[in-house]
């Protein structure tokens, strides 16, 4: 993830230049086009004085465009206005980019068919995804945990079965990169587990040319100077940390188990020994109890110096659900989605401010597309946890009962659960494929379609259909306001 | 319309996607979004040009 990139300016010569491989929009004939049509999945955005961006959906571009073009544009791709003749009233250059951007089709075109394409080949890609829970245990017992508390970590047995499970999967099957992200419980709490399994997966990966890298989901307490030297074994590039608050308020959400010590410290130690190690991502869960603390994290983080363009730190709101049994927390404090809203356009403008990355990054609600509503519905996507059982989905990990199989002998192909994952299709909702916020949104989350969360499948959709387009506008905005000049135009 | 369009390519076509759900940064699994440079921008608009020059 990085700043906003513009595109390299380019002399533009107007004439055609040898045909080569592009998106599906443009590259399916040979014949002349005679028709065109909008895309369904467009959304305009004005950024006043009459400029304004072009965002797609199905493609996830997003173009710029100042007021001549904008104008010409919104007459081409809102609803009601002219579609453009096959020669663009002369914009041949301007229907360039809307069609290299996908706001522009050919008239046959069957923008559906393309978003389930592009599903179908997500499901099979060339990455492994584990998610490995080497305990349940952890030292911390904060309000909203998903997780049930529960003991057992990964035995000297399923570790040698996990890694056999590893060395199976990538000899079936063509693999050119296993991604793992180590989850608990703590995962810091069986450091001994990881150490061990993480040499062993890396030495699989490197023997047959598969690239490897970790993400370490942690609290940040137990970080010590050890941790730091094991992470290049680990090769454990990215570690994601939550911290909630204050002192006071990180505490009281987020506190030592038996209090024992101080959690806010412990956690604040740790990003002090991460920082500069690797990238470091801090989650800031968010409700209605803490949104003024979250707000203060910027200047915390700003104090001890993380907030520069090259510490490799990110830090973002996120809203707390009860995402499972397990969880004690109330729906009653969450956020509203204008306080979300609220919060997450005050930190992008925040972090863009001081020239940190946040413009136009998935982290601070700029769109993204979605190939799959989840990792787990892929057909290389596991999770393995202590008891060696395998799921595909990590809120399901507390439940063994919806295990997908066991890692010495892999999924059981007559399990109702892998049934479901394996036969989960994104598209069997009429609303859904009729919605123009599928492609970034596909459904929402598999897991509470299984278990008929129509509470948080509405706030699904309103977040997808409402405030998505407002925090594009707010990005897009913000862009236009930060440059306020002409140099980043293409001439 | 004659004028030379002037344009920022604020996000390149499959540049960010989110392979977890909830949006990505929304929900509680972890986050995994990947970017791409903008380096095929400008072949596609080129190849669009083509397309409609003929």
């Amino acid at each position: 993830m990085k700043m906003v990139a513009r595109r390299p300016a380019f002399a533009w010569a107007g004439a055609p230049t040898p045909p080569h491989r592009m998106s599906e929009s443009t590259e399916s004939a040979a014949a002349p086009v005679r028709a065109w049509r909008r895309s369904r999945y467009n959304l305009l955005v004005p950024v006043g004085g009459g400029a304004g961006a072009v965002y797609n959906r199905r493609t996830g571009a997003c173009i710029l465009l100042e007021p001549e073009d904008f104008g010409l544009a919104e007459h081409w791709l809102q609803d009601g206005g002219a579609l453009p003749s096959t020669r663009f009233d002369g914009a041949t250059e301007l229907a360039s980019h809307l069609i290299a951007a996908g706001a522009l089709l050919e008239s046959g075109a069957d923008e559906l068919a393309l978003v389930r394409a592009s599903y179908a080949n997500a499901l099979d890609g060339p990455k492994l995804l584990l998610t490995v829970i080497p305990t349940f245990s952890c030292n911390f017992d904060c309000i909203y945990c998903a997780v049930p508390r529960r003991e057992g970590r990964i035995s000297s047995a399923v570790e040698a079965q996990a890694a056999d499970f590893v060395a199976r999967y990538l000899d079936e099957h063509p693999t050119q990169e296993l991604r793992l992200d180590w989850f608990g419980g703590e995962p810091l709490c069986a450091p001994d587990v990881i150490d061990r399994l993480s040499r062993r997966l890396v030495r699989l990966c490197d023997g047959r040319g598969v690239a490897y890298s970790a993400q370490l989901i942690t609290n940040g307490s137990l970080v010590d100077d050890r941790t730091i030297e094991r992470l290049a074994a680990w090769k454990v590039n990215r570690v994601q940390v939550t911290l909630d608050g204050n002192r006071e308020t990180h505490e009281r959400r987020r506190p030592w188990r038996g209090g024992a010590r101080s959690s806010f410290d412990a956690v604040v130690q740790g990003l002090e020994r991460l920082i500069g190690h690797c990238e470091l991502i801090v989650r800031v869960n968010i409700d209605r109890t803490n949104l003024a603390d979250a707000s203060s994290l910027l200047a915390l983080f700003e104090s001890r110096g993380w907030l520069t363009p090259d510490a490799r730190f990110s830090a973002y709101p996120a809203v707390v659900c009860d995402f499972s049994r397990a969880c004690r927390w109330s729906s009653k404090d969450a956020c509203e989605a204008s306080e979300y809203y609220a919060i997450m356009t005050g930190w992008l403008e925040g972090l863009a401010r001081l020239g940190m990355r946040a413009l136009m990054e998935g982290l601070y609600g700029f769109p993204q597309t979605q190939p799959t509503p989840c990792g787990a519905v892929g057909r290389h996507s596991f999770v393995i946890t202590p008891r060696g059982l395998l799921h595909r989905c990590l809120l399901e990990a507390e439940q063994d009962a919806c295990a997908t199989g066991v890692v010495s002998t892999g999924e059981s192909t007559d399990s109702q659960n892998v049934t479901f994952w394996r036969g989960y299709d994104p598209f069997a909702d009429a609303a859904c494929r009729d919605c123009e916020a599928l492609p970034s949104c596909l459904g929402g989350c598999p897991f509470h379609r299984r278990n008929d969360r129509h509470d948080l499948i509405a706030q699904n959709c309103e977040y997808f259909r409402q405030l998505q387009p407002r925090l594009l506008a707010a990005h897009v905005r913000l862009h236009a306001q930060l440059t306020n000049s002409r140099s980043g135009w293409d001439e | 319309m004659s004028g030379k369009t002037r344009v920022q390519w604020l996000q390149a076509p499959g540049a960010q996607e989110s392979a977890w759900p909830c949006g990505g940064s929304r929900g509680l699994c972890p986050l995994d979004p990947h970017k791409e440079e903008l380096a095929a921008v400008e072949a596609a608009v080129r190849e669009a040009a083509h397309k409609l020059a003929k």
